[in-house]
């Protein structure tokens, strides 16, 4: 059952949301999903050929994880905007988590929106993503 | 070298079809619930469903805005990326027609002093009718 409109205010917390340990098999498994095989993300030689210490996380598995709450609470079929920004890496065995709030209830046009920006930090409370989604939202 | 003329190409046209096991897939893959994106019986795809078009842009020679910009692969990154809906998001089933262009080319001058190249791709996504139904947005950082 997705949120209504009335029950919405501006600030309202969306539900935070833990992903982790992040596993080299969550990251192989994303690549094969998405059909992005960079091996910067899964083969540790080339990894360490491009002076990494290993492979990093595949940045748009977070950005993919980043909107799962948002979905769940609005509806898959009321968004209509979502975006990433990334400020830092993740490694294998980091853990994420994500905070964000609605930032904006409006009208546009006949419909009912609300925009929600979140944020996304490792287990050292570092943040490693940003984002912004809009959904319309039923009365 | 960065090909500054690049800004405006246009790439060619590619087909998407978005299929129920790789919808299925992407949302176990991102550790989702499947329930969440049953809608009336059918699959809406997750916000960022729509990055497995590069597999299909891979397909068709031409397709890809990148590759006339000429950067360095191993410098540049993926700093944002965005998608727009114009409706509710595509359901598991639709056949999309997808055009990428560069659609801007700007420099900043990071706080250390260094030039970085911006360049937004974007990506029209075309339905059967010929709606434009979403719109993926990649902005790549390249330092000079």
């Amino acid at each position: 059952m997705t949120t209504k409109w009335n029950n919405i205010t501006e600030g309202a917390e969306i539900e935070p949301y833990t992903y982790g340990p992040i596993s080299q098999t969550d990251i192989v498994r994303y690549q094969g999903a998405s059909g992005d095989f960079q091996p910067v993300h899964h083969d540790t030689d080339y990894a360490r050929e491009a002076g990494l210490d290993g492979p990093i996380v595949i940045g748009m598995l977070p950005a993919a994880i980043l909107t799962i709450n948002p979905t769940r609470q609005f509806g898959a079929e009321n968004c209509r905007k979502t975006g990433i920004r990334w400020r830092g890496s993740l490694v294998p065995g980091d853990t994420l988590t994500f905070h964000g709030s609605v930032t904006k209830k409006y009208q546009e046009g006949a419909e009912n929106r609300i925009d929600i920006t979140l944020s996304g930090m490792n287990q050292n409370n570092q943040e490693v993503i940003q984002g912004w989604m809009t959904f319309v939202v039923p009365v | 070298m960065v090909d500054r003329t690049a800004e405006g190409h246009k790439a060619k046209p590619y087909t998407l079809l978005i299929e129920h096991g790789k919808v299925a897939e992407f949302i176990e893959a991102i550790g989702a619930d499947p329930e969440d994106y049953n809608f009336n019986g059918e699959i809406i795809v997750p916000a960022t469903y729509l990055t497995t078009s590069f597999f299909w842009e891979r397909r068709v020679e031409g397709a890809n805005p990148l590759e006339a910009v000429k950067q360095d692969p191993s410098k540049a990154l993926h700093a944002e990326q965005e998608y727009t809906f114009f409706g509710p998001p595509p359901v598991a089933g639709t056949k999309l027609t997808c055009q990428g262009r560069v659609d801007r080319m700007w420099e900043k001058t990071s706080k250390s002093g260094k030039t970085l190249l911006f360049v937004d791709i974007v990506t029209d996504y075309h339905d059967e009718t010929g709606a434009l139904v979403a719109e993926g947005k990649m902005t790549i950082v390249e330092p000079q």
